[in-house]
């Protein structure tokens, strides 16, 4: 029931901030209370200029790994802190060569496919990659365009 | 000796009450298990914590086996019995060196469908564990890293029929990448995304050599079942993904998150149901050529030429699983009527997700006779469901036991509920 009070909440802050047509730094800062919401937070720099690499994940990765990070279980691992997220180089290899088959992450097995997406670019791999190891609790330290062309 | 009197006893009072609606020596949990359900039903939590429970059946002595979609336990099937005659069950077993999802009984034997081939296990009478003597039925079945399951049902002419899903979403020649075009023709239809029929007392029967590609055109089906009383197959399609993300110009995320629908199929020898070329619309109620072929979304193309379904359900929902009920414990409109378990959708981010029920299909004849319905609800236990990996509980699997209750399991921890119909109550 709680739950549902705090949806009505925020579908209230929700609909107050298209009425008005922009997102004032308070609903931003309602929102941030949503633990769903922190990975936003995390992944919008000091400016509130969104992190590049967030459009890259919502066109690319959120449809299987959620907006949220959390996966699909069985299927998607979540992009929370797991030792996939942890290995740069491991990172770069699954977005330039894909993964299929079974693997396991934090302990669960995942077993499905996760096409090669060789075609974006250098700065969107970097930038994709650095986004979500500075989102979904993940602290770590941004991936460069070098990185991803040396490993290409 | 004390031990078996009162267990002679325990049978007796059961059988008494066989086909009577009253559930004398079974008390439903308060909570129905979680779940919400139609006035004058109530549900108790058979067994918990299976492992990931795929599909079950129930034998007629009461006793329960269920595929799992991993070992667990050092097994991949679970046997679980009710020594104490209360509905939970106190006895639970692990069996079988395979994992997978298909699962039914034929001729007192087991049979087990694993992500590659069909097995099959004698039965002993009273015995819960199936016999140790494991004959191979269907070999050389694809592996598949996506749409593995290998689900079956039989006929009543002695015909096993297997599905085979497509490792793919719409057969582009790579894998879900955007831009990349559909095969045509779709090489994966010659072993996958269809129904192969076996002769199910046969051994060691190759795929292409001794099957017969029953129907085609069916991405991927984890919900089948033989319709005894209209002698006639069903199955139900998870329908493809991803319209938007390939293709953003034809679909936003709204329209992606919509289309195409879950399909309820009428399997016939020779049916086409028209994967990967074209989807059903529910909106326009017709099946339109899919993007990757060309189609802009109204197009329909070779699709005119397809079956299509007798019903359709929301979009990305994941039927997986089908019962025509056939018990006496349910209300006369259930009779002949389909159980469909839907698992709930992953791919219709971001929109919300849905469909984490059990629905039911008033049925006359061989088609619907009236609109679906939610029947058993509250396994996901959040709303809205944001992302699947909140969901609690996600339906798979249905059976129905001997004095007609529905049973049904999860496959995120492993929970085995049994619905029961008790209008005392």
């Amino acid at each position: 029931m709680r739950q549902f009070y705090f949806y009505s909440i925020m579908l209230f802050v929700f609909v107050l901030g298209s009425c008005s047509g922009k997102k004032s730094a308070n609903n931003n800062q309602e929102q941030s209370e949503n633990p769903k919401e922190l990975s936003d937070v995390t992944g919008t720099q000091a400016l509130g200029e969104p992190h590049p690499g967030k459009a890259v994940y919502q066109k690319y990765c959120l449809t299987c790994h959620q907006s949220d990070g959390s996966g699909v279980p069985g299927m998607f691992p979540p992009l929370s802190p797991n030792e996939w997220i942890a290995d740069k180089d491991k990172m770069i290899e699954l977005m330039l060569n894909g993964q299929s088959g079974e693997i396991t992450v934090n302990g669960e097995v995942y077993n499905s496919l996760m096409p090669a997406h060789d075609f974006l670019s250098d700065e969107q791999i970097a930038d994709v990659i650095s986004y979500v190891r500075m989102s979904f609790g993940n602290d770590l330290e941004a991936v460069s365009q070098e990185e991803v062309a040396a490993a290409r | 000796m004390k031990f078996i009197n009162l267990l002679l006893l325990a049978v007796v009072f059961v059988s008494c009450n066989s086909g009577s609606h009253k559930i004398n020596t079974i008390t439903a949990d308060s909570d129905n298990g979680g779940l919400t359900l139609p006035e004058d039903f109530c549900a108790l939590v058979v067994a918990d914590d299976l492992g990931p429970a795929r599909h079950i059946q129930v034998n007629d002595q009461g006793d329960i086996y269920i595929s799992l979609n991993r070992l667990h336990k050092g097994g991949g099937i679970a046997c679980l019995r009710d020594t104490t005659n209360d509905g939970r069950a106190d006895l639970i077993q692990y069996f079988g060196r395979h994992h997978g999802t298909g699962i039914a009984f034929w001729n007192n034997h087991l049979y087990f469908g694993s992500d590659t081939l069909v097995v099959r296990y004698p039965m002993v009478y009273g015995q819960l564990l199936p016999h140790d003597g494991e004959e191979i039925v269907v070999t050389g079945l694809p592996i598949n890293n996506q749409h593995a399951a290998k689900p079956l049902t039989f006929d009543q002419a002695g015909n096993l029929y297997v599905t085979v899903g497509a490792p793919s979403n719409a057969c582009m020649e790579q894998t879900r990448t955007k831009g990349s075009p559909g095969m045509d023709p779709c090489p994966l239809l010659e072993r996958h995304g269809g129904i192969w029929q076996f002769r199910a007392d046969q051994l060691k029967q190759d795929q292409v050599e001794d099957g017969l590609r029953y129907a085609t055109g069916i991405r991927h089906a984890v919900a089948v079942d033989w319709n005894g009383a209209e002698n006639t197959l069903y199955a139900l399609q998870h329908g493809r993904d991803q319209l938007h993300q390939f293709f953003p110009e034809l679909y936003d995320e709204k329209q992606s998150a919509e289309l195409p629908a879950e399909e309820l199929l009428l399997v016939e020898e020779g049916s086409d149901f028209g994967w990967p070329y074209c989807y059903y619309d529910p909106i326009t109620q017709q099946k339109v050529l899919g993007p990757e072929y060309g189609g802009d979304g109204t197009e329909v193309g070779v699709c005119a030429a397809k079956d299509d379904p007798i019903l359709a359900f929301p979009a990305h929902v994941a039927p997986n699983d089908l019962l025509f009920y056939t018990g006496d414990m349910f209300p006369e409109r259930y009779q002949n009527g389909a159980f469909i378990a839907f698992h709930g959708s992953w791919n219709r981010a971001p929109e919300v997700q849905e469909g984490y029920y059990v629905v039911f299909v008033p049925f006359e004849g061989k088609i619907p006779s009236g609109d679906w319905e939610i029947f058993a609800d509250g396994f996901a236990g959040v709303s809205p469901v944001n992302s699947p990996a909140d969901a609690q509980y996600r339906p798979c699997g249905l059976a129905q036991g001997p004095d007609g209750s529905l049973f049904v399991t999860d496959d995120v921890k492993g929970r085995v509920w049994r619905i029961m119909y008790n209008p005392a109550n």
